[in-house]
């Protein structure tokens, strides 16, 4: 469906758009759907959406006035109000525009008629409006033929009343703005086919009287008249001024009225749907009353002649009949599905219910709440519909709706080049996107490797000597060598490279924002005449401590802002942290290659994408802070290892350095924990000097 | 309903209302909320009158996936904040429709017009007397910080 809004609506027309704006539930903008109205506020929402926002706040989104769920009432009328609007809508819509361009003037004129058209519709008496209307509104007329044609059109060809001075029309509006007032359509009904049944000599002689009148809203009310049998008597009360105006006109055009007659007819049993008995025997009874009415009297309850002497006993059975449907419509609506406090029910009890409404129960367990929380969202809303859906309707579409949302939107997905394995999957499945990973970029990875070949003969030739070494010096020569991999080595420190890269990376981040929050410091330090190193130096404990705090924030916030699988806590690892493990596992992966030739490199690199740390959560961050430590680290490379690297390709499907990250991250879980400690204490003396790195570049930059 | 996400038709809505048909002093940037939805910068006139009045500033919304129920996240960004006590220098605001008050039933033009009002019952221009303290240990979204709302005067 097209997107609709208020504004669709010429800004000539305010209320138009204010029509329009009353008709849509405030939460989610869009027309109501099943409306609920509170009733201590009268504000109305879809069903859903207030249920769904019940779960946040029991208050009403409008006015904060307190409301639990269960007081919510349905607003039929409002529903109806809103498909009968939304019905027209283009068509009016239509009309507005071609007015507002036509003739400017002419647009507050148009408008009034347009709202009372829409009383009209609302009142099913499209009818009396479509034969009444000037001839410019017969076109609006027309539109509502092509929208109801069993309502419209018997009459909208009555040709004579479009010949109608305005003068007239004014009354014919007046007419309709009385009528709703004064009738509600299935009740009086109900009404007057009770009359017609006890008082057969009334209804004839007024009967007659009606002929002469256009409205059949005056004929309702005239057969609800106990003894006012002539339209002249004061007892008439309210119907009398609506007869006065309708009878010259009546006078004027007295074929029209005739033809108008027969829409009288038919318009009881469509306003009275509820009892369509009753009101289709209406005309019937007043017909047959001349017959036979004095030992026969009709049944209130169906309508239905019977003798006097019985009316009693088939009375009773008639009541109890009604009683019966009564009772079996109250068990035909359907009963809520109490909420649950899902903490205290079991995972067995859970998924029983879930079978019992035709839910899968695939997932783990918060999952399967999400999930049944939903179904019982929604079937709880559709339980206020009129016609609600089944069980298993709701069902399959709260699981296509789950589905929905786990799938990222396509279009991010085809810029991002990224082996994305769920904590969910199997392993069949995180091989099997494995492998299509590989195939995909097998190109970019036959390139790196023809890269790193070449380095490593320089490499070999060059550190051939130091090869015979223990395992550590390997290590620091390996690492010098191979900066595209090697995200930190262990003597770091002492050769002035940065040790926790990654966090260096995001420390330079942050240094726009230290540098904002240093300026601001010592603005107001200066005031105070601190020595401006001074108020640096704090500034920059401070700023790292909140640095590392935020990260740690970052770092759950991104979990949180991908909503999808929050869960998987193992895969999101904190930049530092990850960091961190690089470095306390760089020594053991080097380890491991200390001896190995060219292949052994080439090995290792083609480990890299298949491995799962790809799937990490803030994978996008990752790869992004580990492309700017790799750049960095080539630079640096380029300074202390005669081989340059300048090859190197640029587009890189996947920073080969997650890979070494993510099998140093597998390592490590193997691992006990005991060496956490140490870690971290070196991790904080990275970070100093890291912050002192990073504030000497931007002293370069300056 | 067939959308997966409720919040995105929502925000096409708003975005088309606000575009259609803007309030005095508002504007949406329309290159910010092209692709995604859940990034606007919104541009806000100071309220001509007021301690700001002519003066540009620029807010960024930020939408989660639990928009209409949950609050947007509205910061000022851009060299022009305001000088105001419930504006952090760092573009943080304290107002509590957009945490703990926040209602559905608001829209992006209600919280912007809130704001311009905010800034339009300003009296003084001066930054919030625990700015410099906030802003260092602050996270980066407001949302994070417990408010605590005792002024309604400005």
């Amino acid at each position: 469906m097209a997107l609709t809004d208020p504004t669709d609506w010429p800004g000539s027309m305010p209320d138009l758009r204010t029509i329009d704006n009353l008709l849509r539930c405030s939460i989610c903008f869009e027309y109501l759907n099943v409306a609920m109205i509170i009733p201590s506020c009268s504000h109305n929402y879809c069903s859903l959406c207030i249920r769904r926002y019940m779960k946040y706040k029991r208050q009403c989104p409008s006015c904060n006035i307190e409301v639990s769920a269960s007081e919510l009432c349905n607003n039929r009328t409002l529903d109806e109000l809103v498909k009968t609007f939304v019905a027209v809508r283009p068509y009016i819509l239509k009309i507005c525009k071609t007015f507002d361009a036509e003739n400017q003037e002419g647009c507050p004129s148009s408008d009034k008629d347009l709202k009372t058209s829409k009383q009209q519709v609302k009142s099913g008496k499209s009818q009396v409006f479509a034969s009444k209307q000037s001839p410019k509104k017969s076109t609006l007329a027309g539109h509502f033929t092509a929208v109801k044609p069993s309502k419209t059109a018997p009459v909208s060809n009555s040709e004579p009343y479009q010949a109608k001075t305005s003068a007239d029309d004014f009354n014919v509006l007046d007419d309709d703005f009385v009528s709703p007032k004064l009738k509600s359509p299935s009740r009086t009904d109900r009404h007057s086919s009770n009359r017609l049944g006890t008082r057969p000599a009334d209804d004839r002689s007024l009967v007659n009287q009606i002929n002469d009148d256009v409205i059949d809203i005056t004929e309702d009310f005239g057969t609800e008249r106990p003894t006012a049998s002539t339209s002249s008597s004061p007892a008439a009360g309210q119907a009398t001024p609506i007869r006065r105006q309708a009878t010259p006109r009546s006078n004027q055009a007295t074929p029209s009225s005739n033809q108008a007659m027969p829409s009288c007819s038919q318009t009881t049993p469509s306003g009275s749907q509820t009892t369509p008995s009753g009101s289709q025997t209406t005309p019937g009874g007043s017909q047959t009353t001349p017959g036979g009415s004095r030992d026969k009297a009709e049944c209130p309850v169906c309508g239905v002649p019977v003798p006097t002497k019985y009316i009693n006993t088939h009375l009773d059975a008639c009541l109890k009949r009604t009683q019966q449907t009564d009772t079996n419509k109250r068990i035909q609506k359907r009963k809520r599905i109490p909420a649950m406090v899902w903490k205290l029910v079991p995972d067995k009890e859970i998924k029983k219910k879930m079978r019992h409404y035709n839910l899968s129960i695939k997932g783990k367990r918060h999952e399967l709440i999400k999930r049944l929380d939903e179904f019982i969202l929604m079937y709880n809303a559709q339980c206020d519909a009129a016609n609600p859906k089944s069980a298993e309707e709701i069902a399959k579409e709260v699981e296509k709706m789950e589905q929905l949302k786990t799938q990222p939107p396509q279009l991010k997905e085809a810029k991002v080049f990224k082996l994305k394995i769920e904590k969910g999957q199997t392993e069949d499945q995180m091989e099997k996107s494995k492998q299509e990973y590989l195939s995909a970029h097998k190109d970019q990875f036959s390139q790196l490797i023809a890269v790193a070949r070449a380095r490593m003969k320089g490499v070999k030739n060059k550190s051939s000597k130091t090869e015979a070494a223990g395992p550590n010096q390997t290590d620091a020569s390996q690492d010098s060598n191979e900066a595209e991999t090697s995200t930190s080595s262990e003597d770091s420190t002492a050769s002035d490279r940065p040790v926790g890269s990654v966090t260096e990376n995001s420390a330079v981040q942050e240094l726009e924002d230290v540098m904002v929050l240093e300026d601001e410091v010592e603005k107001q330090q200066e005031d105070k005449r601190i020595p401006r190193d001074a108020a640096q130096d704090t500034s920059q404990e401070d700023a790292e401590s909140d640095r590392t705090g935020s990260l740690f924030s970052e770092g759950s916030g991104g979990e949180e802002a991908m909503g999808n699988n929050g869960e998987s806590e193992e895969m999101v690892m904190d930049t530092s942290e990850s960091s961190l493990h690089m470095k306390q596992d760089d020594a053991d992966l080097m380890a491991s290659f200390s001896g190995s030739d060219v292949h052994g490199q080439a090995d290792c690199r083609i480990l890299v994408p298949s491995s799962p740390s790809v799937a990490s959560k803030d994978g996008m961050e990752d790869s992004q802070s580990q492309n700017m430590t790799r750049a960095k680290n080539e630079t640096s490379s380029v300074k202390s290892d005669p081989a340059p690297d300048s090859l190197e390709p640029l587009c890189i499907p996947e920073s080969p350095l997650s890979v070494v990250a993510e099998t140093r991250r597998r390592k490590r879980k193997k691992q006990d924990c005991g060496s956490n400690a140490s870690d971290s204490g070196s991790s904080f003396g990275d970070g100093d000097n890291v912050l002192r790195r990073s504030k000497r570049e931007r002293k370069m930059v300056k | 309903m067939a959308t997966p996400w409720p919040m995105q038709k929502r925000l096409q809505n708003e975005l088309l209302h606000l575009q259609r048909d803007p309030p005095v002093g508002i504007s949406v940037n329309p290159n910010s909320a092209s692709s995604t939805l859940t990034l606007w910068s919104v541009n806000v006139v100071g309220a001509p009158g007021s301690l700001y009045a002519g003066e540009h500033f620029q807010l960024q919304f930020t939408f989660g996936k639990r928009y209409p129920f949950e609050s947007p996240e509205v910061i000022f960004i851009g060299g022009n904040i305001p000088v105001h006590p419930h504006v952090y220098s760092n573009g943080h605001i304290c107002l509590s429709i957009l945490t703990e008050d926040w209602s559905p039933a608001l829209s992006v033009q209600a919280v912007c017009l809130s704001i311009v009002s905010m800034l339009s019952s300003c009296t003084e221009k001066k930054r919030p007397p625990d700015n410099t303290f906030y802003v260092k240990t602050c996270s980066k979204s407001p949302k994070k910080t417990k408010w605590w709302y005792h002024d309604d005067k400005v």
